[in-house]
């Protein structure tokens, strides 16, 4: 074969790989175009994937005793709840709506109405870091009034609205059982949590002076009683003659309910109980970084037309476009050798760490 | 400003990604140093053409660009994000805190103008109704204030911070529908409210706007309390008194035989007067009343004050998409540099 027939067929291959040339340029300018665009910032309404939650905050004075620890010193339940909502909001997507509730006595309070959560966010995370147990009005702490109050609130605030309470399910004064209300809605009907906040083991509950300080501690002799109005089950001379006291169940001695009320540690039994007659999930917090999870969970997303940053849907195929780029650009001198030398390469500097089974062969 | 943003660089605390996966196409990056080859050339011996540095640094240049631009372009995809982070606003107008009566006297009905038709559909509003009415008239003007609201029945809540964000103070107004319960505070709602302005130095206009019918009293330590709180945050007072249906004028003084003390109103608004800071009283008859109290504190003015706001997340994919940009023009560049045909190829 002569030079110029060798000639003619290298330039005959060439041009088998115009196209391919084409290609290459092709990817790079339109890969730079999408680019250049995503510098624009393009923005549109799609639906998006967000969350809305009514955060509930307990603020009657068992929330005081200081039962979490942090970096070695003791922080209060009211103090992890409100740092757990703040890192809640900072991590909701944007365009979820949150509204804020407080607990105290037998209601759950709204003070505010459901808001967007970034255009709010500055608002929302300093009313939060102001809550404070002087706001509430009144001493009582009856957690199931107050948790159903907050589930009859809930479908006001929102078609998909979630409801969060957090809560160490501290019950004063003593009630008695039998005239606690019973839920009356649908179970599971409001979606969302119920959040246990304190350790299970029960503390003194702190009496608080004008600037926090701690100025004692409840004492058991302060604790409220309740009586029974004649609500006993037996009416057998025997058996109040063996120390029954039905009646007055609240102020005998040797109450159970009476004996360990001036403490409060986190009612585990009593949250799962209100949790399976609502349907609300229980969930106890032991880090406030716990909480951002709960409220992004499965289930609890709600999807609504909002501004959304478009620029993802420009990358990615610029990203196509550039792998085109690339692998065109190498395509005429082999890309197949060049990928398996590569694989081998790989393989070799790794098979020295690989146990000898998983060893080929040589 | 800045350092506060480098140290929460450093700390891994307060990264956050919005995406996980576009992670997974990282590796990408490594695609163009790992292969090898060249755009193959009609010359019988490319060997043999001489070396030249200008055009292996190109490639390598090339080689980095397109890695580079890969690598950006992931990570920007990632949505990598800062938390909470503070960035500096500037506020001008006056410094606004309303103060909101929600006791239980204010689901009273209020009290009309003399000369309205009592048959009226609207003649027998609440108090609390006619509050909210005010205040969203008085918010949705003056948008240069900064304003803020707290709520006070037996204690004070606060229910929007002092700021610039109007669209939460019309929140925390319609979550006010839920009725008015327990007593009159008054003293602690305004002791809440004036708390707001000590964090900041005085830089113009405060004023506290109290929303309330006024059925309260104030013991003598509580007023000189108050008093010295006053005067120690500079700021003025704005009464807009909502009068019950049966209630008194605070424009009518007391008779010499009736005891101030029958007209807890009354007894507030003489209190008022001895605070030594400027006070104002409206009687929120009609709309005309309510108009001249929004007009009084939207005169109020302020030096322009600069104050710093937290932000959810600063977003940080922007610098990524910037940083694709310039490699990506890098990468242009070059091509445009390239040989796309070999220029003896004509025929020869």
């Amino acid at each position: 074969m002569s030079v110029s027939e060798h000639w003619r067929a290298l330039r005959q291959s060439l041009n088998a790989s115009q196209p391919r040339q084409r290609w290459r340029a092709r990817g790079l300018w339109w890969g730079a175009l999408l680019l250049g665009l995503t510098l624009l910032h393009p923005q549109a309404s799609l639906p998006n994937r967000v969350y809305d939650w009514f955060f509930v905050v307990d603020i009657t004075q068992s929330m005081n005793v200081q039962d979490y620890q942090q970096g070695g010193k003791s922080v209060s339940r009211l103090q992890v709840a409100k740092q757990a909502l703040r890192q809640t909001i900072a991590r909701l997507p944007c365009g979820s709506r949150v509204a804020l509730g407080l607990f105290t006595e037998r209601n759950s309070l709204n003070i505010v109405r459901p808001v967007e959560v970034c255009s709010h966010y500055a608002a929302l995370d300093q009313t939060i870091a102001r809550l404070d147990w002087r706001m509430a009005w009144a001493a009582d702490s009856f957690i199931a009034h107050g948790v159903y109050s907050a589930l009859e609130q809930t479908p006001g605030l929102g078609k998909e609205m979630r409801l969060m309470v957090l809560t160490d399910g501290h019950q004063a004064p003593p009630a008695n059982p039998k005239y606690m209300p019973a839920f009356a809605g649908k179970a599971g009907e409001v979606k969302g949590y119920l959040i246990g906040m304190g350790q299970p083991t029960p503390s003194p509950i702190p009496k608080l002076d004008e600037k926090d300080a701690v100025a004692g501690y409840w004492e058991q002799e302060e604790v409220q009683r309740f009586g029974n109005f004649g609500m006993a089950e037996t009416l057998s001379v025997l058996a109040m003659e063996q120390g029954q006291h039905d009646r007055n169940a609240g102020h005998g001695a040797g109450s159970d309910l009476l004996s360990n009320a001036h403490l409060s540690g986190l009612d585990a039994a009593n949250l799962q109980r209100l949790s399976s007659q609502t349907g609300l999930d229980y969930a106890a917090l032991t880090q406030p970084s716990e909480l951002p999870a709960l409220a992004t969970g499965m289930g609890l997303s709600a999807y609504r037309w909002a501004d959304t940053d478009m620029r993802p849907w420009l990358a990615v195929p610029a990203i196509v476009l550039f792998c085109i780029y690339l692998i065109l650009t190498f395509a005429d001198s082999g890309l197949w050798m060049t990928a398996s030398r590569l694989v081998r390469q790989v393989c070799g500097s790794v098979k020295p760490f690989l146990p000898s089974r998983f060893r080929l062969k040589e | 400003m800045m350092q506060t943003t480098w140290t929460a660089l450093m700390s891994w605390e307060s990264w956050g990604l919005s995406r996980h996966w576009p992670l997974l196409c990282l590796p990408l990056a490594l695609l163009p140093l790992c292969l090898r080859g060249f755009v193959a050339f009609a010359h019988p011996a490319v060997q043999g053409l001489p070396e030249d540095m200008l055009s292996i640094w190109m490639a390598r240049l090339w080689r980095w660009a397109a890695a580079l631009l890969l690598a950006a372009l992931c990570l920007a995809l990632a949505g990598p994000y800062l938390h909470t982070q503070h960035i500096e606003k500037l506020g001008r107008g006056a410094h606004v805190m309303i103060v909101l009566d929600r006791s239980a006297s204010m689901n009273d009905p209020f009290a009309k103008k003399a000369g309205a038709d009592p048959r009226a559909s609207d003649a027998r509003i609440s108090k609390m109704v006619a509050a909210r009415d005010v205040l969203k008239s008085m918010v949705k003007q003056g948008h240069e204030d900064l304003m803020g609201m707290v709520t006070f029945s037996t204690s004070p809540i606060l229910a929007a911070p002092l700021g610039s964000d109007r669209g939460f103070v019309q929140a925390a107004l319609d979550a006010t529908e839920a009725g008015g319960m327990g007593f009159t505070a008054v003293a602690r709602g305004l002791g809440m409210a004036l708390d707001y302005f000590s964090d900041q130095p005085v830089t113009g206009a405060r004023a506290i706007v109290l929303v309330s019918d006024g059925g309260a009293h104030l013991d003598g330590k509580t007023q000189d309390m108050l008093r010295a709180m006053f005067m120690r945050q500079q700021a003025s007072l704005y009464w807009i008194y909502l009068r019950s249906e049966n209630g008194a004028s605070l424009k009518q003084t007391p008779g010499q035989e009736e005891s101030v003390d029958a007209y807890p109103e009354y007894a507030l608004h003489e209190y008022f007067q001895t605070l030594h800071v400027p006070y104002h009283v409206y009687e929120a008859e009609n709309p005309q009343t309510v108009a001249a109290a929004i007009q009084d504190i939207a005169r109020l003015k302020n030096k322009p004050t600069r104050y710093m706001e937290p932000v959810s997340r600063v977003d940080l994919s922007g610098y990524f998409y910037l940083m694709a940009c310039l490699a990506c023009l890098v990468l242009c560049v070059i091509d445009r540099l390239e040989l796309k045909q070999w220029p003896l190829s004509s025929n020869n």
